[in-house]
């Protein structure tokens, strides 16, 4: 693991990763400082781009979006009340207010500083728990694999907040697309309408691009305007009071990290819910809770530490099991197999080296990015006043571009477009993208351990539930399918206690 | 079209993709079926689930407040502005479609320069000097990304000979 790391290290300290690692960090700054981009709009648009690159180096590049779109979001979220992205929406709570009082630099130096040291917390707990993650992974067999991918997705479509139903039917329709295809068990072909295009199933690439950045912006096309509706300019000042308050308040600090961390390796619930839990985390501790939502510097600090500290949580079910933590690891996988790379359980095993140069990418891509997003802390903010009719073509473009330079195939252009209608129906009709993504990427995994489940057992299905790992899994993923209708019933019995006591 | 509404076109068409799945997947053999036949069947059952949960009754009530926890969609209606009218999604739509269009005739480079221009000037009411100056750019920045950086010739289009 030692020779790994520094490998890792190596690989960024050439000229080529250190710029790399710069530019994913701006392209992170930028794409999350934009509200309705983010992370995952700027790794899909990146990823065909990648094609040509050293593979080390496009996970150099990728890690530095992944870690830097968190803090850029926190911009807008201070200065104009507009998160960036989901997960910066608690930073709006207090950093807003902030602003309003004339603190707008404290309040972005404390994000910086939140951000950069969650981030680092984050990484320290996945170097922590990588090695365990080996032993476990190889004590896995194909039912372990196969329930895992269940609880993957379940546990997905339990997060997605108030749409769990819709979740799940997004589920269900991307394993029905990751069925497309060549099917090595039967020797056939399977809903490819006769397209040979098709014989390989659905490409990943020009399908997260066009879910994610085409399905966005025709979203945007619909909202209009511009991002911010007023110029403001904010005076930056006292950053440094910012980044000392952090250290002054280090134990809300941990606290995020952890509830980041833990929230983050939990498959699909992402940086918003660990935001969120780590904000109220922070109230429900406080001496003085009633200054929270009012400028109160700790309502900064806790969802900041907590929305960094996700990036290394995430990466533990990605980089261990090849099942993705978040919507920006679930793209990732992506680049991986664009550069011959196959997501999985062996991933770890087989590529420690580049994926060590990801982990140390995210943690460095935090530090700097908070040292580039201070620097660029104004002009980020003018960012939010380009016009969305500038913005929309340039990205479609751009975006459709380099999906055709992967394979030179029209093919995969008409494909993104499609996924990008699709992708835009979904966000109109409350359908989650995330799981539809994710499934599309579990699907063949989820069938080639079923196959080999049943080609284990005989064609048994108790081989699910006569193995204790496998067992344990499905029970846990009945547990994830079964919490929205037992919290539903508990709030009811709760509100029915309640009258009645008085 | 309401919250509600809208809900239940979608879970009917989700409900009719379901059915049409489910028989394409009967038409293969076993082992090819096995997975799909089982995830038609569930997605047909979350359809009938999703359609009954948006039905205007107390148990559609009940249904999404289980399956979700959420407030009635009636209630989130009545703090919502009024849904885009269907032709104004629709529009949104074209957009993308007419960009992959004109790429396929005349290839990215001129398609792109077009498609900028057109959209800022027809969707965004800008000026029309703004709009070339702004589409020269963006297929300027194309051109030296993929074609002079990557060397990368891209598709040049059915007229052009791509």
């Amino acid at each position: 693991m030692i020779e790994s790391v520094l490998a890792g290290l190596a690989g960024m300290g050439t000229l080529a990763g250190a710029g790399y690692l710069c530019l994913g960090v701006v392209v992170g700054l930028v794409f999350g400082a934009v509200p309705g981009l983010g992370g995952v709009t700027a790794i899909a648009l990146l990823l065909p781009l990648t094609f040509g690159m050293d593979p080390g180096l496009a996970i150099i590049l990728v890690g530095g979006v992944m870690g830097a779109t968190s803090f850029g979001g926190s911009i807008p979220a201070i200065l104009i009340n507009a998160p960036g992205i989901a997960l910066n929406a608690a930073t709006t709570f207090d950093g807003y207010p902030m602003a309003r009082q004339g603190k707008a630099g404290m309040a972005i130096g404390a994000a910086a500083a939140a951000s950069t040291l969650g981030g680092i917390i984050g990484i320290a707990i996945l170097f922590a728990v990588i090695p365990i993650a080996k032993q476990i992974v190889l004590a896995f067999g194909p039912p372990e694999f196969f329930m895992l991918a269940v609880l993957g997705l379940s546990a997905i479509a339990v997060s997605t907040g108030g749409a769990f139903l819709r979740g799940l039917i997004s589920a269900l329709f991307g394993l029905a697309l990751a069925f497309i295809g060549y099917d090595a068990f039967s020797g056939g072909t399977r809903f490819t309408l006769g397209s040979e295009y098709l014989w390989d199933g659905i490409p990943l690439v020009p399908a997260l691009v066009g879910v994610f950045a085409i399905g966005e912006m025709i979203n945007l096309t619909l909202r209009g305007g511009s991002v911010a509706e007023a110029r403001e300019a904010v005076r930056i000042s006292r950053v440094w009071d910012g980044i000392r308050a952090v250290f002054r308040n280090y134990p809300i600090l941990l606290r995020g990290s952890a509830i980041g961390t833990f929230v983050g390796a939990l498959p699909g619930v992402g940086g918003t819910v660990a935001a969120f839990l780590s904000y109220s985390a922070a109230v429900q501790v406080s001496k003085h809770p009633e200054t929270f939502g009012k400028g109160e510097i700790q309502g900064v600090i806790a969802p900041e530490s907590a929305n960094n500290a996700k990036d290394g949580g995430s990466l533990i079910p990605t980089l261990a099991f090849g099942i993705p933590g978040s919507a920006e690891t679930a793209i990732f996988l992506g680049v991986l197999i664009l550069h011959g790379m196959e997501p999985g359980p062996m991933l770890l095993i087989e590529h420690e080296g580049v994926m060590f140069s990801l982990i140390l990418a995210v943690m460095g891509s935090s530090m700097l990015a908070s040292l580039i997003g201070l620097a660029l802390a104004r002009h980020l903010a003018l960012i939010t006043l380009i016009d969305i009719h500038l913005l929309v073509p340039a990205v479609i473009s751009v975006a459709l571009v380099g999906v055709y330079a992967i394979n030179g195939s029209f093919g995969d252009v008409i494909l993104a477009l499609i996924f990008g209608l699709i992708g835009y129906l979904m966000i109109r009709f409350g359908f989650p993208r995330i799981t539809l993504v994710i499934a599309l990427v579990l699907g063949s995994l989820a069938e080639r351990t079923f196959h080999q489940s049943l080609a284990m057992s005989d064609g048994n299905w108790s081989v699910f539930a006569d193995r204790p790992i496998a067992l344990g899994l499905m029970i846990v993923a009945l547990i994830c399918l079964i919490l929205p209708a037992a919290r539903f019933l508990w709030r009811s019995r709760a509100g029915r206690a309640g009258p009645k006591s008085q | 079209m309401s919250t509600t509404a809208r809900g239940m076109v979608s879970a009917l068409a989700v409900l009719a993709l379901a059915l049409i799945y489910l028989s394409w997947a009967y038409s293969y053999p076993s082992p090819a079926r096995d997975l799909p036949v089982l995830v038609g069947w569930v997605l047909l059952a979350l359809a009938l689930l999703d359609i009954a949960a948006h039905t205007p009754s107390r148990v559609g009530r009940y249904l999404r407040q289980l399956l979700s926890g959420q407030a009635l969609d009636a209630d989130r209606d009545a703090g919502a502005g009024a849904p885009p009218p269907l032709r104004r999604h629709l529009g949104a739509m074209a957009w993308p479609v007419g960009f992959v269009g004109a790429v396929w005739l005349v290839g990215f480079l001129a398609a792109s320069a077009l498609f900028v221009f057109a959209f800022m000037t027809v969707q965004g009411r800008a000026r029309p000097l703004a709009a070339l100056l702004a589409a020269s750019v963006i297929t300027g920045v194309i051109w030296l990304g993929f074609e002079i950086g990557m060397r990368y010739e891209t598709f040049r289009g059915v007229l052009f000979g791509g």
